[in-house]
């Protein structure tokens, strides 16, 4: 024997195991790829102009900080800043969201400024929504988008992306995954959102977790001052209709969420409408500690908590 | 050769490599277009490449390390992030994929393109940036490995 002999042995055992993925293809069509191509070299140019940027977002964050008190937002020819967001509008159409470090974002107020934008979305403290398929026993999933798992963007803030879908789909929502991507370019910790790009019928679901993490933290973890946001793409539900909501199932600070069931509750509705705004701010209420909302279950009625109750 | 003949011609060959590097499915098809969108980016100069599509594949596999390098910073969040099962992982040999995936990133590049893409040594050293002499000894190394960690390997050399 030789080393031609054992190169040849194993080349013939990797060609073997190529082959038996014959029936393997892929799925991914090329104006997929084109469109993907199109919103990196978005991205690349958007990185050149981050020098320029970032004394712009600094101004604009000092200008921010030292005028607003926690008030309503400023939003004029398709500008909003509060002390915890500022949300741009370009001539192009996107919207870039740019969330300030480790300051609480009030539900409110980015879910009225989105929506004056154009972009459909359901804002809640401390956990994402789903629309309700079925039963409660057909508990969501999250399926997270490229890049996986959880495309962190700098220390300190941590984005997280996913399409909501029915427990038992399957892979088959990668085309809808894709879309999602595609209606995002993150870059630090501003967010561009695409509202064309936005696959029909879908609005977001934005979740801010970084308060209630910290809050229920072990001493350790009191070392990760995360500003977490987690954006949803769900179902735009017919009138009416409930949202389930939850903490991520299984985080190490959410074993056992005050509710039992760390899928589906609390529950919530509100209008089809996606410039609905919600009648009462969730963070003017105690409610957005799991331990102030005690009346929440899988069983709870859609109205079962003012936080999580939209109306038109 | 225009993109888009370049694109239906290789995609499934890339995503058969790639699969058997990462062994998952999904995963692979992720990197595989994110490494044609590079690609696509660049075609004028990657048109030009001796062998572009082992280049795809080097940027997927490159682009599955990046993936991992950001993971590592990451707080786990329990087991819903985690992929789903597809057909085609069953279909590849378990042993094969840990002995594969064990190899240090260069030796896997080697064997990837050496063996799986046939390229020539000097075409890997040049894709590689390496000189050919490191292809060989990078080569052999994952061949012993191979060898060492698939039993049936060496009964085959030795009946032969």
């Amino acid at each position: 024997m030789n080393d031609n002999d054992g190169l040849s042995a194993v080349q013939d055992c990797l060609t073997a195991a190529k082959g038996a993925l014959a029936e393997t293809h892929m799925q991914t069509p090329l104006d997929a790829i084109v469109r993907r191509g199109r919103a990196a070299r978005r991205r690349r140019r958007l990185m050149g102009l981050t020098g320029t940027g970032a004394v712009a977002a600094g101004v604009a964050l000092a200008v921010g900080l030292t005028g607003a008190t926690g008030s309503g937002p400023t939003h004029s020819a398709g500008a909003a800043r509060t002390d915890a967001f500022t949300l741009v509008r370009h001539a192009n159409g996107t919207v870039t969201l740019t969330f300030i470090y480790r300051v609480r974002v009030d539900p409110g107020l980015l879910q009225r400024a989105l929506a004056r934008d154009g972009i459909p979305a359901m804002v809640t403290p401390g956990w994402v929504c789903g629309t309700a398929y079925g039963t409660e026993s057909q508990l969501i999933q999250l399926i997270p988008t490229f890049p996986r798992p959880h495309p962190v963007t700098e220390p300190g803030f941590w984005l997280d992306m996913w399409v909501v879908v029915p427990r038992g789909a399957n892979r088959g929502q990668a085309q809808e995954i894709h879309s999602f991507s595609l209606a995002f370019t993150v870059i630090g910790n501003a967010l561009t959102i695409d509202p064309s790009a936005m696959p029909p019928g879908k609005e977001l679901s934005f979740g801010d977790f970084a308060d209630a993490r910290l809050r229920q933290a072990a001493p350790p973890y009191r070392l990760l001052r995360w500003t977490n946001i987690t954006v949803g793409l769900i179902d735009v539900p017919a009138v009416s209709r409930p949202y389930h909501c939850g903490f991520l199932p299984n985080t190490p600070w959410y074993k056992t969420p005050p509710w039992g069931n760390p899928g589906t509750s609390p529950s919530a509705t509100r209008a089809a409408s996606p410039s609905a705004t919600p009648a009462a701010s969730p963070s003017a209420t105690p409610t957005s500690s799991p331990s102030a909302t005690p009346t929440f279950s899988p069983s709870a009625t859609p109205t079962s908590s003012p936080s999580a109750t939209v109306s038109p | 050769m225009e993109f888009a003949e370049f694109y239906e011609s290789t995609r499934d060959d890339c995503l058969r490599i790639v699969l058997l590097n990462v062994g998952d499915r999904q995963l692979a098809e992720d990197l595989v277009a994110e490494a044609f969108a590079r690609a696509w980016m660049s075609w004028r100069k990657v048109r030009t490449y001796q062998a572009p599509t082992a280049w795809v594949v080097r940027v997927a596999l490159n682009a599955n390390v990046s993936t991992w390098r950001r993971r590592r910073r990451e707080v786990t969040l329990g087991g819903h992030d985690v992929a789903l099962p597809a057909e085609d992982n069953a279909v590849l040999s378990g042993d094969l994929l840990t002995a594969l995936r064990g190899l240090p990133l260069r030796q896997r590049e080697v064997v990837t393109l050496r063996l799986l893409l046939d390229l020539d040594t000097q075409a890997t050293a040049n894709l590689l940036g390496i000189a050919p002499g490191t292809v060989g000894s990078h080569l052999h190394r994952a061949a012993a490995a191979l060898r060492s960690a698939l039993p049936h390997l060496a009964d085959q050399e030795t009946s032969t």
